[in-house]
C-alpha cells in the first residue's frame, strides 16, 4: 500500500495543477458546506463512522475486511492512519463518479440485495460512506478495483482543503457554493482477477485511545450472529499496532460469560412447532412448551440474563462491558438486521425498536429490561418473509407477522421477570432461615454449655469465671440474632410495603392518564353538541338534529359519571378494608347479582366453593376482579352452543384455591402470560380493551396471590384461571 | 374536492359531519371510522383532490395510528392535506412524532375539544390552499385527462428524456426533481406571459 501511495503521489502531482477540463481529474457535484455539515448529522461519532464502512464492505459482497489502526493514538495529527481494506467487488471509474462523489436526492435503493451470487440484504445506508470518512480523517486515498479491470484506480480527496476553501469564500463575502477543487486520480497496473476497495483515511481528526479500539471491537462484533455462521463468509479484522491484544485479532462475537440465566428456545419445522417459554413459579424452573408455528415464522431465540452479581463479574471483567448487555437483536442469515445495525455511542440513546423498556414503567420489579440481557434472534430471509426491514431503516416494516414477533420476544423476557421475581423472594426467605438457623444453633450451643457446667462438679473459680462469661456471649449472641430476625422481617415488610407503593403509583399514572382520555374524549363530543345548539337552534333546517343531539348529551353525561364513579372507587379502595367470607361472597355475586345475566345469555352455571375462607382486604375490589372475570367468559362464550360457566374452590394446606371456568374459544397457546399485560386483547373487534385481566391481575397480587392460566376444565375448548390466595400474606 | 374524515369519535350524525355535508355536499364527505379503510380510501383515490380530518389515537391499539397513517399517505403523496386531531394536548406527542408531522408537511394539528366550528374552519383553509396550489393543479388536470393521452410522450427535456403524463404525475406527487422543475417552468411562463402585455388574468 505505502508503494502504491508513493506512486500515487508521483503522478498526483502534475495532474491536480491541470485545468477542469482535464479528465483526469475529477470533482465533486455538490456544494461542500452543506455537505460536511449533513455528515456531521449522520455520523456524530467515529466508531459509528468505521461501523458504515463495515458495512459498505459487507453490501460489496466482500468475503474479508481488515481494519488497520496506525498510530492513531499519536500526538501528531499526520502520523494518524486508518485503513480499511476488503476483497469485495470493487469500483469502477463510473461508479465513483457518478455514485460516490453525488450527493443522492434519492434515498431510496434500486435493489434490496447486493450483487448475485451473494444476494445479502444490504446493510449500509446508501451515501453515507463519504459522510464517514470525513468524520474520520482529512486526507483519504481510495484504491479500488473490479474483477476483469487491468489497472487498480487510486483517486485522493483531501477535505482540509476543501475547508480552508469554503472559508475563503465566506470571508471574502463571496458565494461560491459548488467547489472548484479537483480531485486527482491515477491508474496503477494490477492482476486482472484482483478486486476490492481500500480506503486510506491519514490525518486522522481525533486520537484513539486503547479503549477506543475496544469499542470499535466490540461494536464491529455486534454485526455478526454469535451462533449462526455468515455464509459466503464476511471475517471482519482489526489491527491495532499499538495495543497488542488487537494487533492481528479476527471479530469474533466474543463466548457470552457470567450470566446467572440462560435459556434457548428453537423450532421443529417437521413437526410445524415452535418452542416458548414460561417459568413454573410452583417448581422454579423455566419449561419450554411447543407451540404452533407462529405467523412470523420460526425463529431461534438464546436470551443471557444477567441479575446483579453477575452484571457486576461481567462489568469487571470486560472494560466497557455496559455497551455489550443492551438487550435483543435479530439477526439474518447471521448478519445483524438493519434496524440494529445502527450504531448509537450513548446507552440513553439507542432506540426501544421492540418496544422491551417502553414496558418497564408499568412494573419495574418484575419487568426484564434491555440493560440486563443479551438476546440472538436468529431468522432467515428463507423461512420468515414477513420480518422485513422498513425502508427508513429505523424498525421493520409494521404488519401482523412484525407484531406478533414482537409480542413473542416480550414473552420470552416476561418469563425471565418471573424468574427475577421468584429468586428475589427466594433470597429473601433464604436470609430469614439462616438467621433462624443461627439462632437454633446458639440455642443448642447454650443447652450443650449447661450440660459441660453439670459435668464438672464444684469447677475451680477461674473454669467457672470462663463459664460465665462463655454463657453471658451466647445470651447476648441469641438476643442479637432474635432481633436480627426481627429486624429482617420488618425490613421486608418495609420493603415490600415500599414496592406496593411504587407499584400503585406507577399503575396510578397510568389510569390517570388513560381515565383523562376518556373524560376529555366525552367532554369534547358534548361540548360540539352544545356548540350545534348555540350556533344553530332554532334553524328549521336542522330540526330533526335537536332531539337526537340532546339524547347523545344526556347519554355521554351518563358515560361520564361511570367514569368518574370507577375512578372514585379506586381513590378509595384502600380505605374499606374489611373481613368477609370468600364463599358467602361468591355464591351472593354470582348466583343472585349475575342471575338475569346469566339467564339472558343462556348460560348454565355452577359454584362448588367447599370451604369457607376469611379475607380482610377491599370487598368491592375483590368483586371486580370476578366481574372482570365473567365478562371476560361471556366474550369468549359468545359462539359457543352451550354455555358454561364454572366456580369452585377449596382450601388446602397453605391457600385457598379457586378455579374460574367456561367452555369459551379458550386462551391461545404462548398467550397465557400476555393476556394479563394493559391492553393486550384478542376481542377487540367486540369492544375489548385489555383492561379486565390486568385489574384483575393487579388486585390478585396486592393480596399476595397468583392468577394463571392452566389446564382448561372442559377439554378441549375453554379457559380455566387458577386463583391462589396464600394464608400468610406476610 | 372530497373531505375524508378518519376518527373513531365521530359518527355520521356528530354536528362536526352534519355541518361538513351542508358545506361541501353530502357525496364529498366521507367517513371511517377505523383507521386501515381510512388509510384506503386515501390511497385508492389519489386523483382526487382530499383534505383528510385524522384522529391521532384509535381506541383499539392493534389500528394503525394517527401518525401511521399520515406517514403512510405521505410516501405515496404529497398532494393531501392532513389536518390531525387527538383530545391529548399537542406536547403529549412524542418529540419523534412531532419531526415526523412537521418534516412531512402536516397541515394542522387541532384539539379535538375545540370548537368544531374551529376544525371546520381549518378545512376550509385547507381546501383553499388545495386550489391555489401548483402541483394540485395540474395534478387535477392529469388526471382528467383520458389515459391514452397520459400514456403516450407529453414532454421531452433539454436531456433528450421524454416523460408521459403519468410519469409527471407520480413525479409531482413524491416531490422529484422533474415534477417540482415542471412546477418551476409553469410558473416561469405564466410571469412571462403576463409581463409581455399580450395576455391577461382572465384570458
Amino acid at each position: 500500500m505505502q508503494k502504491v501511495l508513493k506512486n500515487i503521489s508521483k503522478k498526483l502531482a502534475p495532474v491536480s495543477k491541470k485545468t477542469q477540463t482535464n479528465d483526469q481529474n475529477l470533482r465533486w457535484r455538490f456544494d461542500v458546506n452543506t455537505f460536511r455539515l449533513l455528515g456531521r448529522e449522520l455520523i456524530t461519532d467515529r466508531v459509528t463512522a468505521i461501523f458504515e464502512l463495515v458495512k459498505n464492505c459487507y453490501d460489496a459482497n466482500a468475503t474479508r475486511v481488515t481494519v488497520e489502526l496506525i498510530d492513531v493514538s499519536s500526538d501528531k495529527k499526520e502520523n494518524r492512519k486508518i485503513v480499511i481494506r476488503d476483497n469485495g467487488t470493487g469500483m469502477s471509474f463510473a461508479d465513483i463518479r457518478d455514485k460516490w462523489m453525488v450527493v443522492g436526492t434519492n434515498s431510496k435503493r434500486v435493489s434490496q440485495y447486493s450483487a448475485p451470487p451473494f444476494n445479502r440484504k444490504l446493510l449500509g445506508e446508501k451515501g453515507v460512506g463519504r459522510f464517514a470518512v470525513d468524520k474520520l480523517g482529512e486526507r483519504l486515498v481510495i484504491h479500488t478495483k473490479q474483477k476483469g479491470e487491468k489497472n487498480w484506480l487510486d483517486v485522493g480527496i483531501n477535505w482540509d482543503e476543501y475547508e480552508a476553501r469554503s472559508t475563503a469564500s465566506t470571508q471574502g463575502n463571496q458565494l461560491s457554493l459548488f467547489t472548484e477543487i479537483d480531485n486527482a486520480y491515477a491508474y496503477v497496473p494490477g492482476e486482472i482477477e484482483d478486486h476490492g476497495t481500500t480506503l486510506q483515511i491519514s490525518n486522522v481528526n481525533e486520537i484513539w485511545t486503547d479503549l477506543d479500539v475496544i469499542r470499535l471491537y466490540n461494536e464491529l462484533a455486534k454485526l455478526l450472529s454469535p451462533f449462526h455462521p455468515v455464509n459466503p463468509p464476511f471475517d471482519i479484522w482489526l489491527s491495532s499496532n499499538e495495543v497488542p491484544a488487537y494487533s492481528n485479532k479476527q471479530v469474533r462475537p466474543d463466548p457470552i460469560r457470567f450470566f446467572s440465566h440462560f435459556q434457548e428456545i428453537g423450532f421443529d419445522l417437521a413437526t410445524g412447532e415452535q418452542e416458548t417459554l414460561q417459568f413454573e413459579a410452583d417448581k422454579g424452573e423455566f419449561v419450554k412448551i411447543r407451540i404452533p408455528i407462529k405467523r412470523f415464522g420460526p425463529v431461534k431465540f438464546k436470551i443471557y440474563y444477567f441479575n446483579t452479581p453477575a452484571k457486576r463479574r461481567f462489568l469487571a471483567a470486560y472494560k466497557g462491558g455496559d455497551e455489550r448487555i443492551d438487550g435483543v437483536k435479530i439477526y439474518r442469515d447471521g448478519v445483524i438486521t438493519t434496524p440494529f445495525a445502527e450504531y448509537n455511542a450513548h446507552p440513553d440513546h439507542k432506540k426501544d425498536i421492540l418496544g422491551i423498556d417502553k414496558r418497564l414503567w408499568r412494573d419495574i420489579f418484575t419487568k426484564v429490561a434491555s440493560r440486563e440481557v443479551i438476546g440472538i434472534l436468529d431468522i432467515t430471509k428463507e423461512n420468515n418473509p414477513d420480518i422485513i426491514d422498513a425502508t427508513n431503516r429505523q424498525d421493520f416494516v409494521d404488519n401482523l407477522a412484525y407484531r406478533e414477533l414482537k409480542e413473542f420476544i416480550i414473552q420470552q423476557l416476561d418469563a425471565f421477570g418471573s424468574a427475577k421475581k421468584f429468586e428475589t423472594n427466594l433470597k429473601r426467605s433464604i436470609v430469614e432461615r439462616e438467621l433462624i438457623q443461627a439462632g437454633v444453633e446458639a440455642n443448642q450451643f447454650s443447652a450443650e454449655l449447661t450440660k459441660v457446667e453439670k459435668l464438672l462438679e464444684n469447677p475451680k473459680p477461674e473454669v467457672k469465671n470462663v463459664f460465665d462469661s462463655l454463657k453471658n456471649q451466647v445470651t447476648q449472641l441469641k438476643n442479637a440474632i432474635s432481633q436480627s430476625v426481627s429486624e429482617q422481617k420488618k425490613f421486608q415488610r418495609d420493603a415490600e410495603r415500599k414496592e406496593k407503593i411504587l407499584r400503585s403509583l406507577v399503575s396510578l399514572q397510568e389510569f390517570a392518564s388513560m381515565i383523562a382520555h376518556a373524560v376529555r374524549t366525552s367532554i369534547a363530543k358534548v361540548k360540539h353538541l352544545g356548540e350545534f345548539f348555540k350556533l344553530n337552534f332554532p334553524k328549521k333546517e336542522f330540526e330533526r338534529f335537536y332531539l337526537l343531539y340532546a339524547t347523545q348529551i344526556y347519554d355521554e353525561m351518563n358515560t361520564l359519571l361511570k367514569v368518574t364513579d370507577f375512578m372514585l372507587s379506586f381513590a378509595s379502595a384502600d380505605k374499606h378494608y374489611e373481613d368477609f367470607n370468600v364463599r358467602e361472597l361468591l355464591s351472593e355475586l354470582l348466583t343472585q347479582s349475575y342471575e338475569t345475566l346469566f339467564r339472558n345469555e343462556q348460560i348454565d352455571f355452577e359454584i362448588d366453593i367447599k370451604n369457607d375462607f376469611i379475607l380482610t382486604t377491599n370487598k368491592q375490589a375483590f368483586k371486580d376482579v370476578f366481574q372482570n372475570l365473567v365478562s371476560n367468559s361471556i366474550k369468549a362464550l359468545r359462539n359457543t352452543k352451550e354455555k358454561k360457566i364454572k366456580c369452585s374452590g377449596y382450601l388446602d394446606a397453605e391457600s385457598f384455591i379457586i378455579y374460574f371456568s367456561d367452555n369459551g374459544v379458550g386462551i391461545d397457546k404462548g398467550d397465557e402470560e400476555w393476556i394479563f399485560g394493559l391492553f393486550n386483547t384478542r376481542t377487540a373487534d367486540i369492544g375489548g380493551a385489555g383492561i379486565g385481566l390486568y385489574i384483575v391481575e393487579m388486585q390478585i397480587k396486592s393480596l399476595n396471590g397468583t392468577i394463571q392460566v392452566v389446564e382448561p376444565e372442559y377439554k378441549p375448548t375453554g379457559a380455566t384461571f387458577k386463583i391462589t390466595l396464600p394464608f400468610n400474606r406476610e | 374536492m372530497k373531505i375524508v374524515v378518519i376518527h373513531d369519535d365521530i359518527s355520521e350524525t356528530s354536528p362536526i359531519m352534519v355541518m361538513l355535508r351542508v358545506q361541501y355536499g353530502d357525496d364529498n364527505v366521507v367517513l371511517h371510522t377505523h383507521s386501515q379503510p381510512g388509510l384506503e380510501y386515501v390511497l385508492s383515490n389519489l386523483g382526487q383532490k382530499m383534505v383528510v380530518l385524522l384522529d391521532k389515537n384509535f381506541y383499539d391499539g392493534k389500528e394503525k395510528s394517527g401518525i401511521k397513517v399520515f406517514e403512510e399517505i405521505r410516501a405515496k403523496t404529497s398532494l393531501v392535506s392532513v389536518i390531525l386531531t387527538s383530545v391529548s394536548n399537542i406536547s403529549d406527542i412524542g418529540e419523534e412524532n412531532l419531526k415526523i408531522l412537521i418534516n412531512n408537511d402536516l397541515f394542522a394539528f387541532e384539539s379535538f375539544t375545540s370548537d368544531y366550528s374551529k376544525i371546520i374552519e381549518l378545512i376550509d383553509k385547507a381546501v383553499e390552499g388545495m386550489d391555489l396550489r401548483i402541483d394540485a393543479v395540474l395534478e387535477e388536470w392529469i388526471v382528467k385527462q383520458p389515459e391514452e393521452k397520459r400514456e403516450r410522450q407529453y414532454i421531452t427535456t433539454k436531456g433528450d428524456k421524454s416523460y408521459t403524463l403519468n410519469e409527471i404525475l407520480e413525479s409531482i406527487r413524491q416531490r422529484t426533481e422533474i415534477g417540482r422543475s415542471l412546477e418551476q417552468n409553469i410558473l416561469k411562463l405564466a410571469v412571462d406571459l403576463l409581463t409581455r402585455k399580450n395576455m391577461k388574468l382572465d384570458d
